[in-house]
């Protein structure tokens, strides 16, 4: 038996749920195994103990159900004190309270069934939902709801236990397991208003609260994710303003164009009672599996909901993906930015302020300390990684830049020693095996890791739009080579036929053809933080909530 | 009297206006009730109330529930609702901090200390602190286990999970109500020593 299998066989075993022929093969097996009768002995100690501790919850039979029953009868029949002398008056007033209560019901009825209203306009649909998110309408009423059920202005959806996904205009709203969201009342746009405070982060500005009731304002492409852990609001892209109730506007934060950098945190509301965490928002899109287009038919797997630790995705040399940093780099003293990896499986992890290079198994061949690398280096061989660092690309002694503002990613590079990396304000930097110094204007350029084939082919992107250069390119081709529905989220990836994998911020995940034909898409609503291809054309997906995807076509 | 009547009989006879068959019903749905109210109040007092009130509310709307067979799960979306409304009226009074950590103070939450029922020991605060971390579907799994002693099957019935559904959330929440416990012990909340002998957690 491996350990999870245990583990509920034993809780199956404890509760008697066991049929007779797992139940004496697990009997016998506890007769020689001291580990799992150790084991059903912490169990049955600690259901003891829980057992105790509920059953004081249990009440009183007899005062419990008088109490209820005579607050019953009391709503519905208004019974006097009976005395002897008063049988022939209260048969009267038995009569007369008999009528009363009828046409009391009556009125009751009246009131909970009134004349139907004029329909409010459908602003939202329920893409999919647990089976158990509850839907209470303007007025009241509330109603259980499954995937596909209309939703109208102005009503309220409280997600079941795995959370709610509404389509709302062009815009995806995820609901945490737990929460509540109201829908807007308000037709044109979408703005939505949470009675919560509202904590905003733009940046480099410390965090600021708006004012509880704050509404926010989203552009019909904006993505929000309303996260569980922390209660966390994401808007990947589009403009987004705060409004107080009074109609202010608190905070304008202009168009938002790095994800990353625009995290504003939702704070549950006292109102909120169940706000639980739970194991990554991403567990929703477990099971969809587009039935028709692009991606018909793939197989999205979630392997594990336990990355958020995990800086970035590597695989190692059997092509499995790597989920424990230590076992490479040994303890970690600082946050690491994330760590990329060679075919003979050397990785390069760096950390603030220094770059170590460690060989699989944990020995380090080297360490480069007093340099701030903006993201992971790349290793073109095992002597020199190619360090991003304030706005220069160096290698050993061979530097590129600097270009005038500071670089936001780390490098990435080809077969041939050409690294590249992205900084502020559009630039794309490269440098050269002999120190040649490559620098590209590109407006709206995205702020991940350019993508590089070993061909030389540098993939970047713009807003929705993926470019194609050519090793040594100076500008931009006359065409774009695909269009995404946003940019992406983070370093994409090319595969050994040229096919480019994109997710984009929106959390979808796109695989083109050399030709920049779209092959495949899939929804995996949280944007990605890592992107690898295994053997077999397996793509592993690390996504920002942590959860690790396994996608086969 | 209606004592030893199938539920669905019982729920038919009720929504006739029979108050019998809904005292019986009371009867054996009370301490599950109390226990999804507890579920979302964290104080025992509240609950109890609540479940009144849940009963209350369903006695009136009977002719709104579908399937008499679901009269079970129909009850706890009611009491849901009442919980809701009850957390809502106390807007400003009750934050989240409260409520994970209310429910056994009587300074935090306001309940009355005197007539207290139930004299919630060391060792059931330990455990009741211990469910008020867990995430509240798998607490109301242990909840509806314990307090009426329910099956897999007749928690399937009640919450919509499927009986493996159920099978696996026990043991997942007994996985992890073992390590809070752990962790509560070994950062010292003592609690009195286990006069039946635990194993080896309790070491």
């Amino acid at each position: 038996m491996s350990c999870p299998d245990k583990h509920q066989m034993l809780s199956h075993y404890l509760d008697g749920e066991l049929s007779g022929e797992a139940r004496a093969e697990l009997e016998a097996h506890l007769k020689g195994c001291e580990d799992c009768r150790n084991d059903l002995a912490v169990m049955r100690g600690i259901e003891r103990r829980t057992d105790r501790a509920i059953k004081a919850l249990q009440v009183e039979e007899k005062g419990f159900v008088e109490k209820v029953m005579r607050a019953i009868s009391g709503r519905h029949r208004s019974i006097g004190g009976a005395g002897t002398n008063w049988v022939v008056f209260l048969s009267i007033l038995a009569g007369t309270v008999l009528l009363v209560a009828l046409a009391a019901t009556l009125i009751v009825r009246a009131v909970l069934n009134p004349a139907p209203c004029p329909p409010l306009p459908v602003v939202a649909k329920l893409a999919v939902g647990s089976g158990a998110v509850e839907v209470e309408y303007p007025g009241g009423a509330t109603e259980n709801l499954e995937g596909g059920s209309e939703l109208v202005a102005g009503c309220v959806v409280t997600a079941g236990p795995e959370g709610a996904l509404v389509e709302l205009g062009g815009a995806k709203v995820y609901i945490g397991p737990k929460s509540r969201v109201g829908l807007p009342v308000i037709e044109t746009g979408a703005s939505y208003l949470y009675d919560g405070r509202i904590f905003v982060r733009t940046g480099d500005e410390p965090g600021r609260a708006a004012s509880p009731g704050a509404s926010i304002e989203l552009e019909a492409r904006s993505s929000v994710y309303l996260g569980t852990e922390k209660h966390a609001i994401v808007i990947p892209e589009g403009r987004m303003t705060l409004t107080t109730k009074e109609g202010k506007t608190e905070h304008a934060a202009g168009v938002i164009d790095d994800a990353r950098a625009f995290r504003p945190s939702w704070v549950p509301a006292s109102q909120l009672p169940s706000v639980w965490p739970c194991e990554g928002g991403s567990h929703l899109a477990s099971g969809w599996t587009p039935l028709e287009g692009p991606g018909a038919g793939a197989k999205a797997e979630r392997l594990r909901s336990d990355m958020k630790a995990i800086p970035a995705l590597a695989l190692d040399r059997s092509g499995a993906p790597v989920v424990d940093v230590l076992y490479f780099a040994g303890p970690l003293k600082t946050p690491g930015l994330g760590m990329t990896r060679r075919p003979d499986a050397t990785l390069a992890v760096s950390y603030a302020g220094e770059v170590r290079v460690v060989e699989r198994g944990g020995a380090e061949l080297k360490r480069l300390t007093g340099i701030s690398p903006v993201g992971p280096p790349v290793l073109i061989d095992d002597d020199e990684p190619v360090i991003a660092t304030g706005s220069v690309l160096k290698r050993g002694d061979k530097v590129a830049g600097p270009i005038s503002t500071k670089l936001l990613t780390g490098p990435a590079a080809d077969g041939e020693g050409y690294a590249y990396a992205v900084g502020g304000g559009g630039y794309l930097l490269g440098l050269g095996p002999e120190g040649e110094c490559m620098r590209m204007k590109i407006d709206g350029l995205a702020p991940v890791r350019p993508t590089v084939t070993r061909a030389g082919d540098v993939f970047v992107a713009t807003g929705w739009d993926i470019w194609k250069l050519a090793r040594g390119a100076e500008k931009l081709p006359e065409q774009a080579h695909a269009r995404v529905d946003a940019m992406p989220s983070c370093q994409m990836v090319a595969d050994g036929k040229g096919r480019l994998y994109c997710v984009t911020k929106r959390g979808t995940l796109r695989i083109f053809s050399p030709g920049g034909a779209q092959l495949f898409e899939h929804d995996l609503v949280s944007p990605a933080r890592g992107l690898a291809i295994g053997r077999g054309r397996t793509l592993y997906v690390l996504l920002e909530d942590g959860a690790l995807w396994k996608i086969t076509e | 009297m209606e004592k030893g009547l199938p539920e669905i009989e019982l729920v038919a006879k009720a929504r006739g206006g029979d108050s019998d068959a809904f005292a019986e019903l009371v009867r054996s749905y009370r301490n599950i009730v109390v226990g999804f109210a507890y579920n979302m109040v964290g104080d025992s007092f509240a609950a109890e109330d609540l479940a009144q009130e849940t009963f209350i509310k369903a006695y009136a709307s009977l002719a709104t529930l579908e399937a008499d067979e679901k009269f079970g799960a129909w009850l706890r979306v009611i009491c849901r609702h009442t919980c809701m409304d009850h957390l809502r009226g106390k807007k400003g009074e009750v934050s989240l901090e409260t409520l994970r950590s209310g429910g056994l103070d009587p300074a935090e939450t306001g309940v009355r200390p005197v007539d207290r029922k139930i004299i919630v020991e060391e060792e059931e605060g330990l455990i009741l602190d211990a469910l008020r971390e867990l995430r509240d579907d798998y607490r109301e799994i242990i909840i509806l286990k314990h307090i009426e002693e329910l099956s897999y099957k007749e928690i399937a019935k009640i919450t919509g999970l499927s009986v493996s559904g159920v099978g696996e959330k026990l043991s997942r929440v007994r996985q992890m109500l073992k390590e809070v416990l752990d962790e509560r012990e070994k950062t010292g909340t003592k609690r009195p020593p286990d006069e039946e002998g635990d194993g080896k957690a309790d070491d």
